[in-house]
C-alpha cells in the first residue's frame, strides 16, 4: 500500500510552503471580489470550482550493473531477470528501474464571474481566473510534476462585452475556438450579425498567447525552450465568417495569422472550413478541412455521415485525414511530418430507452515517410476496435448508472488492450455513488509490457442547492508477472499507485428559476 | 510544530471554501415571488415589463429561465441581455428537455460547425465561455466522477493512465487544447520519461536498441509524440548543417523556398545562411 500515514504527513508538511500563502491569498482575493462586484453592478453571477487531487507516479531512474555480471552477448543481456544494455568497452551495463514514489497534490480554484447590465443593454464583464498550487513531492527534485504547478494565478479570459442583436464587441483577454484549435489573445473582437441567413462576420486580433494555454510564449514557463523561445510575443489576428442559411445547415470559414511583433516573419498562417448539414432529422453530414498557408500543406480533413435508420439503431461512417501543425518558430516543420488517412465505422443500438450499445472499428494508414530505415522499421498501419454499453435501469427503488467500455489498438505507436466498468447508483436525486473497475495492458511505448494494470475505485457526488461536491479515489495495481518463472519483472517499472480527488463547485448570485 | 502549522493552514483553506459554499447556498435559496407575478394576465403581459426594463427581471432570472418557453430566445435582445445559467446544459442532457436534433451521438466530437454557425442558439442552453474553456483549455481534474448529465468532460474515465496510445495515434489534435510544452514535456521530463543519456531501448521506443539509428519513419509518423519528450536541441545534435552529423531531416512535402519566404529565422536554426537565399 503506497499511501502510508507517513506519506500523508509529508503532504501535510508541504502545506507550509510559501505557495500555500499564495493559494490562500488567491482564495481570499477571489472571495472578497465577489462582494465588491455586488456593489458595482446591478447583477452578477459567479461560478466557483475547486478541486484538490492526490496523484502518485514513479519516475524512471537509470541504474547500472557490472558488465561481468551480465549473461549473454550483444548489446542486450540479462543480469538476473533484468534486461540491461551493454556497450563495448564499458565495464557497466545500464538499465532503467522505477524510482521512489513521487506524489503531487495539485489544488485548483477556478472562479468565473459575470457582471452585467451596468444600466446598458447587453453590456457585460466576464472574468475567468484559475488559481493553482502544486504541493509536489520533493523527492523528484522540482515542482513541475504537475503541469504549471508553479503558475499560481492565470487569467483564462477577461473581457468587457457589448452584445446587441446585430453585433457583439469585446475588449480584453479573449479566445477563439475553431477548426484551427484554441487560441487566446489580448485584444479585441467585433462580430457583425446579418440576420436573414444568420450570417456572422468577425474580425479579431491582439497580442497572441501560446496555443492551448493562457500564457504568453515569452513567459518563464517556456524558458526551457532555450534558444527556441521567442523573445517577443506574436501578433495574432484573423477573420471568421459563419452562416446558417437554413435551420439545419451551418458553415464556417476562418483565416488566422500569427506574426512576431518585430515582423521578422510568419509564425503560423492557416485557414479552415467547417460545414454541417442535417437534411433530415435522421441524417447528418459533416465536413471539415484546414490548410497551412505557411507550409503549403493540407492539415486535417474529415467527412462524417450519421444515419439513424431505425429509432433504435444508428450508424456512423467517417473518413479522415490528419497532419500535425507546428509553428514556424520551431524546427519541427522542417522535419516533414507525414499525414495519415483513415476510416471509422460505428453502429449504435438502443433497444430500450435505458439501454445503449455501440461498437466501432477504425483504421489508419500513414503516408510515405521516405525515411529509409536500415536498422529499425515500424508499421505504417493502425487498427482499433472498441465498444461501449450504457444501462440506466431503475431497480429496488434506485436509479442505476452502468457504463462499460473496451478497446483494443494495435499498429503504429502504442498497442493497448483496455476495459473499464462503472456501476453507479443514485439513491437520491442529488446523490450518486459509483464503483469502478479498470484493467489494461499496454505494450511497446508504455512498458506495462506483458503484465497488467488493475484499477479499482469509487466515487461519490452530491449535488446540493448551492452546487456540487464530489470525491473519488482509485487504486492501480501493476501485476508484473510475465511468465511462470518470473512473477515480477524487475525490468518493468512498477506502475502501482493511488490517485484521489476532491472537488467542490458552487454558484453565487440569485436565480430562483434554477433547480439544483 | 510544522505539522501543527500545516494543519492550521489546511483547516483555514477548508473553512474558506466551506464559508463560500454556505454563502452560495444563501444566495441561491428561495426568495418570495413579487406580488405582480400573481396577476391573472401576468403571462400575457410580462413581455412588456421585460422590454421596459430587462434589468428588473434580471434581478432574479437568468436567460435560460426565459428560453424554457421562448424558443426564439436567441433572437430576443432583452433575453440575450441576461446572463446564462451554467447548469442548464446539464438539465437538458437529462430528461427535462429534449436535445435538439443536431445533437447526434457523436456531437461532442462533431459540434464545431454547428457551434460556429449558430453561436447564439448555443447560448440558449450552454454557458459558452465556461463550457468551452473546461474542455478546450485542458481541464486539470483527472477523475471527476461523472453521471449521465455531465456534459463538461471530454476524456473518458481512466484516460490519463492510458493516454499514450491516444497520443501516439493522434486520435485527436491534443495540442489544440493542451500546449505540449507545459502539459506534456514538463511532466515527462520530471519523471524521467524523456531521459536522453544514451540508452535507446526504453519502452517508449519499442524496446529496440537500434531505435535511434532508424527512427526516421516513427518520427515522421508521430512527430508530436517525439516533441512531447524531446527538446529541439536533441534533434539538432545530428540534424543540423551547423554542427553534429549534418543529417538532413527534410522529407516529403518540404518546400525550402516557401518556408524561407515565410520565416527565414527558421532556416537559420540549422543553417549558417538561408539555403538558396542571398
Amino acid at each position: 500500500m503506497r499511501v502510508s500515514g507517513l506519506s500523508l504527513m509529508r503532504v501535510g508538511a508541504r502545506l507550509q510552503g510559501w505557495r500555500t500563502g499564495v493559494a490562500l491569498l488567491a482564495v481570499a482575493v477571489g472571495w472578497a471580489s465577489w462582494g465588491a462586484t455586488g456593489l458595482l453592478a446591478q447583477q452578477w453571477r459567479a461560478r466557483v470550482s475547486t478541486s484538490v487531487q492526490y496523484v502518485e507516479a514513479r519516475a524512471l531512474v537509470r541504474d547500472s550493473a557490472r558488465e561481468s555480471s551480465a549473461v549473454g552477448s550483444g548489446r542486450q543481456r540479462l543480469v538476473g531477470d533484468t534486461l540491461v544494455t551493454c556497450s563495448a568497452g564499458d565495464s557497466f551495463c545500464y538499465f532503467y528501474r522505477a524510482g521512489e514514489i513521487a506524489n503531487s497534490s495539485p489544488a485548483v480554484l477556478d472562479v468565473a464571474l459575470n457582471v452585467f447590465s451596468f444600466g446598458v443593454e447587453g453590456l457585460r464583464a466576464y472574468v475567468s481566473t484559475r488559481f493553482r498550487n502544486d504541493f509536489s513531492d520533493g523527492t523528484i527534485g522540482n515542482d513541475e510534476f504537475w503541469p504549471l504547478g508553479d503558475v499560481h494565478v492565470e487569467l483564462l479570459a477577461g473581457f468587457l462585452e457589448l452584445n446587441r442583436q446585430s453585433f457583439r464587441a469585446r475588449v480584453g483577454r479573449d479566445y477563439q475556438v475553431s477548426g484551427l484549435g484554441f487560441y487566446g489573445y489580448d485584444g479585441g473582437s467585433f462580430i457583425y450579425r446579418f440576420s436573414p441567413y444568420k450570417i456572422e462576420l468577425e474580425a479579431y486580433g491582439g497580442w497572441g498567447l501560446a496555443r492551448g494555454v493562457p500564457l504568453p510564449i515569452t513567459s518563464d514557463e517556456f524558458a526551457t525552450l532555450g534558444v527556441f523561445q521567442p523573445t517577443e510575443r506574436d501578433y495574432l489576428f484573423g477573420f471568421r465568417s459563419s452562416a446558417r442559411p437554413t435551420p439545419n445547415t451551418s458553415i464556417e470559414a476562418i483565416y488566422q495569422r500569427e506574426i512576431p511583433t518585430d515582423r521578422s516573419g510568419i509564425s503560423t498562417e492557416r485557414v479552415a472550413i467547417d460545414a454541417a448539414w442535417y437534411p433530415r432529422r435522421e441524417l447528418s453530414l459533416l465536413a471539415h478541412t484546414d490548410f497551412d498557408l505557411a507550409t503549403g500543406l493540407w492539415g486535417k480533413a474529415g467527412l462524417d455521415v450519421g444515419y439513424r435508420f431505425h429509432p433504435k439503431i444508428y450508424a456512423e461512417g467517417k473518413l479522415f485525414r490528419y497532419r500535425p501543425v507546428f509553428s514556424l518558430q520551431t524546427i519541427w516543420v522542417a522535419f516533414s511530418p507525414v499525414p495519415y488517412t483513415g476510416w471509422n465505422l460505428g453502429l449504435g443500438l438502443e433497444p430500450r430507452n435505458d439501454l445503449a450499445f455501440k461498437v466501432w472499428a477504425e483504421r489508419r494508414a500513414y503516408g510515405e515517410t521516405e525515411a529509409g530505415v536500415p536498422f529499425f522499421a515500424t508499421t505504417n498501419r493502425d487498427w482499433r476496435v472498441g465498444g461501449t454499453v450504457g444501462w440506466r435501469p431503475r431497480a429496488v427503488g434506485v436509479l442505476w448508472d452502468i457504463d462499460g467500455g473496451y478497446w483494443i489498438n494495435w499498429g503504429f505507436g502504442s498497442a493497448i488492450n483496455s476495459g473499464d466498468l462503472r456501476v453507479g447508483m443514485r439513491p437520491h436525486d442529488q446523490l450518486s455513488l459509483g464503483l469502478r473497475l479498470a484493467a489494461f495492458k499496454q505494450l511497446e511505448e508504455f512498458r506495462v509490457g506483458q503484465g497488467r494494470v488493475w484499477g479499482l475505485g469509487g466515487d461519490i457526488r452530491w449535488r446540493t442547492q448551492a452546487g456540487t461536491v464530489w470525491f473519488s479515489v482509485d487504486r492501480y495495481d501493476h501485476n508484473r508477472r510475465i511468465s511462470d518463472e518470473i512473477s515480477e519483472d524487475p525490468a518493468q517499472p512498477d506502475w502501482s499507485q493511488w490517485r484521489a480527488a476532491f472537488g467542490l463547485s458552487y454558484y453565487l448570485g440569485s436565480e430562483p428559476g434554477r433547480a439544483p | 510544530m510544522s505539522l501543527y502549522r500545516a494543519s492550521i493552514r489546511a483547516l483555514l483553506v477548508v473553512a474558506l471554501v466551506a464559508a463560500g459554499a454556505e454563502y452560495g447556498a444563501a444566495q441561491t435559496g428561495q426568495m418570495p415571488k413579487p406580488d405582480f407575478h400573481n396577476t391573472a394576465d401576468f403571462l400575457q403581459t410580462h413581455g412588456q415589463t421585460a422590454k421596459a426594463d430587462i434589468t428588473f427581471c434580471g434581478a432574479c432570472h437568468a436567460r435560460d429561465y426565459c428560453s424554457r418557453c421562448h424558443v426564439n430566445a436567441y433572437d430576443v435582445p432583452e433575453i440575450q441581455a441576461l446572463p446564462s445559467d451554467p447548469d442548464v446544459a446539464a438539465y437538458v442532457a437529462g430528461t427535462e428537455w429534449p436535445a435538439p436534433s443536431t445533437h447526434t451521438p457523436s456531437f461532442l466530437e462533431d459540434h464545431r460547425a454547428v457551434a460556429a454557425g449558430a453561436t447564439q442558439s448555443c447560448t440558449t442552453c450552454h454557458v459558452v465561455e465556461e463550457q468551452c474553456l473546461i474542455c478546450h483549455l485542458g481541464s486539470e481534474t483527472l477523475e471527476r466522477p461523472r453521471t449521465v448529465t455531465d456534459v463538461d468532460l471530454y476524456h473518458p474515465y481512466n484516460f490519463m493512465q492510458q493516454h499514450s496510445a491516444s497520443v501516439w495515434n493522434q486520435e485527436a489534435e491534443c495540442a489544440s487544447c493542451h500546449n505540449p510544452w507545459v502539459f506534456c514535456y514538463s511532466c515527462h521530463q520530471t519523471l524521467g520519461y524523456a531521459a536522453s543519456d544514451g540508452r535507446t531501448d526504453t519502452g517508449f521506443h519499442n524496446k529496440d536498441p537500434n531505435f535511434s539509428f532508424g527512427h526516421g519513419q516513427a518520427a515522421r509518423q508521430g512527430l508530436e509524440s517525439c516533441a512531447a519528450c524531446h527538446p529541439q536541441e536533441n534533434c539538432l545534435q545530428c540534424h543540423s548543417a551547423r554542427a553534429g552529423r549534418n543529417i538532413n531531416p527534410h522529407g516529403p512535402g518540404f518546400d525550402a523556398e516557401k518556408l524561407a519566404s515565410k520565416n527565414q529565422n527558421l532556416c537559420l536554426f540549422c543553417h549558417f545562411s538561408v539555403p538558396g537565399g542571398e
